[in-house]
């Protein structure tokens, strides 16, 4: 590790702490942001992730060596940690922490965009479901059942075996196409109340059009659950992906997939048990982070506690 | 009345506890003496069909040597010519009738585990059977030069030869396992790749098999009357794990009694650390290798479009550093092979004629080929459509120094512009793709007969096409020294000389690289005494290991 | 009620129905008939003869998905490629171990999941309740498959406290007596149902905190307070009573959980359950196996969430009342 890279990580902790200092902030202005702070786990769970989000921004610079680089396979594979390799190498004589500085753009870009996707089926799923009623309501929500009676595991499984190879945007939307039946209940059940009330028959009353009613005026309130469930969202994507790379369906080597590298240090786990340690402790932060976000999240946006 | 819960626990807690302690609880009583000995094989592969002539896996062979016999067996000279080295099996004895003519007196004890006897209608039938085309066995190739195999009488087989060669008794006794005639006459040729008797075997050697529960063991028990002599170990098992890293921690834990072959130094250096195991180091009979796809993959008639040009897989085996690599994934623990052979193959020569590496001159030649980076994204490609260097490479998902092999070629290969992608696999899926040519290349490893005389032919000539030739490599210049080498030579000397020739022909046409020949090193129990590991097969052997009556261990006392 | 309870259970026979046709015609198209395909194991002419007239190959997709069902019901799923013998004798020795394995977990998971979850809200905002909430963050954060490796490393391979796989002893266990037989069993258990329980116990830890809580906050409680009654008895007697309710859906969302967690801790622990049969299948493109195995699994999980609307029923007198 040279200065360098010593310096670039200094500076992701340093923006980390900034990001978290700027949206207490903010926070501190609304009733629901100081609702988010009081949770002990809130402020630690938006480090962490502006951390990762910082690392896999500035990888090239706060990574000492390029993902793909076998340093020199005869001489150093399998190290311990030490100064020159910050978490160890892997036994192709790979830089772990540097694979892991690029696996977080992994993690944190699929996970991201699954969820993106996800969220937005699910939401215009459990919109219309819940708007329009009767049969279509009906119709949706047995697809949702069929959806959520499959595991999704075994699906993503049998997809990719039977497609043969699958590239990483095709696994996004796999990933994403499978994840959206929890989303659209939530927003259903939230549609359905909200569509009682007094805004909603307003716009109607002045001529608005279902597609106009809904994306206008019920999801903007509807947003809470999205929001959290998004948040969680992202986490379950990584650990999906995690296993599938671990099971070899997911993201193709010499990718630096969390998983893949958990995978591939299994074997040597007596030599060199760094290299799968570091990986599944870096999902296990993440993750973590992202649910006390998300929890934070859900009890900051919870409408019964806007009296407190 | 609210204090209920936590006390409520403690007895089902002490419950549990007892349980467990009493399952490890020592226990006397049961088998003694010196047959009461169990083996207990950790093995990451699985027999697929216990019926010799339709299965060429190498753990198969390993449960079926124990169950059929051959009628006779290479000594531990590993000497294929002439019949001076071999051991009496099946066949108590034989003489040559004539130049082509062998003929075998079966043994008269032998008996079937069904109490029938063995009779020479058994040979024929079996001779029948491998060579049966409907049945397609992987060794009828290697039985091509016997014309014919006949019964005299009850006793007495009878094989013809086309013509005099030097390893003909070696051909007539090696490849095939004498099967029970009355049993399987019945069954028609195409079904015997599923048929029910192949997991529910019935043979005639030292073990008889006992059950087999699939993903978890199989397990034989030694049958009393075997004419040759009752084998000391009573009950022999196999543990299947999902791979070698768990099958060498359940031999150190003490779950396992002997692992084949340990791998990686690391594994060795696990196991010697382990006071209650003996490693065995032995000749390799493996060798590794990544294979070219020279035909189009699913369209044998027209030549792969990257892989059909000679240049191309010469510039790629110079820019491969095989030494490194064998570093990285064995130490010092295999060699690098000069050409399609295992260590244990008499031909090995480090000094045979190949490709050097230099990765200069393999640049030089793919430049020349045409093969350039015009768009810079670090991968060459060529033409005005802009043909891209990449190839997908065939790898099972079974074999960890496979998967390692094929990363540190993705990598090695990526610095000279060349992009690789992984197909890893199922093992079936494999074996699969290989036989019917769907793929670019692959990382396969063959483990080898003592003589190269039935390898190189199913493996690298036209007689290998459809068979174990997946890269569909044909050379008659190669085709035609390999048949000097196996049929006419007189002598071992000018047999040498025709192999050397062979390969290195072989060797300049680039259909592969050679990859690694592993030193074998398997681990044994202490207590197992008399251990003799056939360097070819390493169980062949098994019927005379044994465990003495003053080193039981609970294991060995358990009654069935 | 039994109105109700009828139309539940029919609803969640067309859902299992509807999965296993989804998956049917997923994978018939990708690879044809039921023997001869393009890249898994082929069979023998005879074999594929006889399956094909019993399945129909050549004959459009309906007749061949109505063969099929009417093989369900007779117990036929066709012919394993991979382990060469009929799929339902590969699933008979597939499920137990896989319930057995799931049981075990559940057990782990509401047993330490309730007693930390009632702990930590009868401590709430105290030391200990925010040590082991974050404890129990980490712990639900772990992929399963991780955890796994990690209890494997340290307890099997470091401490050679628990063995490295499989369900039994297969040398010792045949052998001993069935209760020292039973207890090498349950000694290869305790890895992955802990792998499995842990996690979930960390989730359930945390929903029973929060549901707790929020009786506690209750009208009803500060009466019981106000009546005199001591504050175990209040929380044991009537907050847990009610705060088990969000509960019962965590178990009905336990089983998707358990076979989605089942299939990398059995892969791991080499437990020959239905998720590594699941995988083992997928990667032989072992169809008939993956077919089967996509009808159990879709029925486990409409069981298990019928079983956990049942129980909410029960113990909710409200959706009693309402019906559905």
């Amino acid at each position: 590790m040279s200065v360098w890279t010593w310096l670039a990580l200094a500076g992701a902790v340093v923006a980390a702490l900034a990001v978290v200092a700027e949206v207490r902030r903010r926070a501190a202005a609304s009733a629901p942001g100081r609702r988010f702070f009081r949770h002990p786990t809130a402020a630690p769970g938006i480090f962490v992730l502006a951390f990762f989000l910082a690392i896999a921004l500035a990888a090239p610079l706060v990574a000492p060596y390029p993902w793909y680089l076998q340093i020199d396979i005869v001489h150093v594979a399998d190290r311990p940690p030490s100064a020159r390799f910050l978490l160890g190498t892997d036994l192709y004589s790979r830089d772990v922490w540097s694979r892991i500085v690029y696996g977080a753009r992994i993690s944190l870009g699929i996970g991201t965009l699954a969820m993106l996707l996800a969220v937005t089926v699910g939401a215009a799923v459990g919109a219309v479901a819940g708007y329009f009623r009767r049969w279509v309501d009906t119709t949706l929500m047995r697809l949702v059942d069929v959806g959520l009676a499959m595991p999704r595991i075994f699906v993503l499984l049998l997809v990719v075996a039977l497609w043969g190879h699958v590239s990483v945007p095709l696994l996004v939307l796999l990933i994403g196409l499978t994840g959206w039946f929890g989303t659209s209940r939530l927003v259903r059940a939230e549609v359905l109340s909200l569509r009682e009330r007094e805004f909603v028959a307003a716009a109607r009353a002045l001529g608005a059009g279902p597609t106009r009613v809904i994306f206008r005026h019920v999801l903007p309130n509807a947003a809470a659950p999205i929001i959290v469930s998004a948040a969680l969202g992202i986490g379950n994507v990584v650990l999906l992906e995690a296993g599938l790379s671990f099971l070899g369906f997911g993201v193709p080597a010499p990718r630096p997939s969390w998983g893949t590298m958990i995978a591939e240090g299994w074997p040597k786990i007596t030599a060199a048990p760094w290299a799968s340690l570091f990986p599944g402790l870096a999902i296990s932060l993440l993750v973590m982070a992202l649910n006390a976000v998300g929890d934070a999240l859900r009890d900051a946006l919870d409408p019964r506690k806007e009296a407190a | 009345m609210p204090t209920t819960r936590p006390p409520a626990r403690l007895p089902a807690v002490v419950a549990l506890a007892s349980l467990v302690f009493l399952a490890g609880c020592e226990r006397r009583g049961g088998c003694s003496g010196d047959y009461c000995g169990t083996l207990v094989i950790a093995s990451a592969g699985e027999p697929d069909i216990l019926l010799p002539p339709v299965s060429p896996a190498s753990v198969t062979r390993d449960v079926t040597d124990q169950l059929f016999l051959k009628l006779a067996d290479l000594g531990l000279s590993g000497n294929t010519i002439g019949d001076e080295d071999f051991q009496p099996r099946l066949a108590e004895r034989w003489e040559w009738d004539g130049p082509v003519t062998l003929v075998f007196h079966v043994d008269p004890r032998a008996r079937w585990q069904d109490g029938r006897a063995v009779t020479a209608a058994d040979v024929v039938f079996t001779y029948d059977v491998y060579t049966d085309s409907l049945v397609s066995s992987p060794f009828r190739s290697s039985l091509r030069l016997i014309s014919a195999v006949t019964a005299r009488d009850s006793l007495t087989a009878v094989f013809r030869f086309r013509e005099r060669y030097p390893e003909m008794f070696y051909d007539a006794v090696y490849h095939m396992r004498i099967l029970p005639g009355h049993l399987l006459r019945s069954l028609p040729r195409d079904q015997w790749r599923s048929a029910a008797f192949g997991r529910q075997p019935v043979g005639d050697g030292p073990y008889r098999f006992v059950s087999w529960k699939a993903g978890e063991s199989l397990e034989l028990a030694a049958d009393s009357t075997f004419f040759l002599g009752r084998a000391p170990l009573r009950r022999v098992i196999w543990r299947f794990t999902p791979d070698l890293q768990v099958a060498i921690t359940q031999l150190i834990a003490g779950d396992a009694d002997a692992v084949e072959v340990l791998g990686p130094p690391d594994n060795v250096k696990r196991v010697q650390a382990a006071p209650q195991l003996v490693t065995y180091p032995y000749k390799g009979a493996a060798y590794g290798y990544l294979g070219f796809n020279l035909a189009a993959p699913g369209d044998s008639t027209k030549p792969h479009p990257l892989f059909g040009d000679r240049e191309l897989r010469r510039a790629l085996v110079m820019a491969t550093d095989r030494e490194r690599l064998l570093r990285n994934v064995f130490g010092d623990l295999a060699k690098v092979p000069p050409g399609p052979m295992a260590q244990l193959t008499w031909i090995w020569d480090p000094d045979l004629r190949e490709l050097p590496h230099d990765s200069a001159q393999a640049v030089r030649l793919l430049t020349r080929l045409g093969w350039a980076d015009a768009d810079s994204d670090g991968v060459r490609d060529r033409g005005r459509g802009g043909e891209r260097l990449a190839f997908r490479l065939l790898v099972p998902t079974t074999s960890a120094i496979r998967r390692q092999y094929a990363r540190l070629l993705q990598e090695q290969w990526r610095t000279v512009g060349v992009d690789v992608q992984l197909d890893e696999v199922d093992f079936s899926l494999f074996n699969e793709r290989a036989r019917k040519g769907q793929f670019d290349a692959l990382l396969n490893t063959w483990n080898t007969d003592p003589t190269p005389s039935s390898g190189i032919p199913q493996s690298w000539t036209q007689a290998g096409l459809g068979r174990s030739n997946y890269g569909r490599y044909v050379n008659p210049a190669f085709d035609r020294l390999v048949d000097r080498a196996v049929e006419s030579a007189a002598n071992r000397e000018e047999a040498r000389r025709a192999w050397r020739a062979a390969i290195e022909i072989l060797n300049q046409d680039a259909p592969a690289v050679f990859l690694f020949a592993p030193n074998n090193v398997a681990a044994v129990h202490r207590r197992v005494a008399d251990v003799v590991i056939q360097p070819d097969s390493w169980l062949a052997l098994l019927r005379t290991w044994r465990i003495p009556g003053d080193r039981l261990t609970d294991r060995d006392r358990a009654e069935r | 009620m039994t109105a109700w309870l009828a139309r539940r259970v029919a609803a969640s026979v067309a859902i299992v129905f509807t999965v296993v046709t989804l998956t049917f015609v997923l994978v018939h198209l990708a690879h044809g008939t039921p023997c001869g395909q393009p890249d898994g194991q082929p069979l023998p002419p005879e074999t594929c003869r006889r399956l094909c007239a019993e399945f129909g190959c050549d004959q459009p997709l309906v007749v061949q998905y109505v063969k099929y069902l009417a093989g369900l019901a007779h117990g036929h799923m066709g012919q394993s490629f991979g382990q060469h013998r009929p799929v339902i004798d590969a699933l008979g020795d597939a499920i137990p171990n896989t319930l057995t394995l799931a049981v075990a977990a559940l057990l782990i998971d509401f047993a330490l999941g309730l007693a930390l979850g009632i702990y930590q809200a009868a401590r709430a905002r105290r030391f200990g309740d925010v040590a082991l909430g974050n404890v129990a963050l980490f712990v639900n954060s772990m992929p399963a498959f991780w955890l796994g490796l990690v209890l494997l490393l340290v307890f099997a391979q470091w401490l050679r406290w628990f063995p490295v796989g499989g369900t039994h002893d297969v040398v010792l266990c045949p052998a001993l007596d069935s209760l020292r037989c039973a207890g090498d069993r349950v000694w290869h258990l305790v890895l992955p149902a802990l792998t499995l329980g842990l996690i979930g116990a960390a989730n359930t830890a945390r929903f029973q905190r929060a549901a707790m809580l929020e009786v506690l906050g209750q009208d009803y409680v500060r009466t019981a307070r106000a009546k005199g009654l001591s504050e175990r008895r209040v929380v044991l007697v009537h907050v847990l009573r009610n705060a088990l309710l969000p509960i019962i859906t965590l178990f009905g969302l336990a089983f998707p959980f358990l076979l989605a967690g089942a299939v990398l801790v059995e892969t791991i622990f080499a437990w020959p359950g239905m998720g590594r049969l699941s995988v083992t299948a997928i990667g032989q493109r072992d169809y008939p196996v993956v077919t089967a195995a996509a009808l159990i699994a879709s029925a486990m999980v409409a069981l298990g969430s019928l079983l956990a609307d049942v129980l909410y029923a029960v113990a909710d007198p409200r959706i009693r009342t309402r019906g559905e």
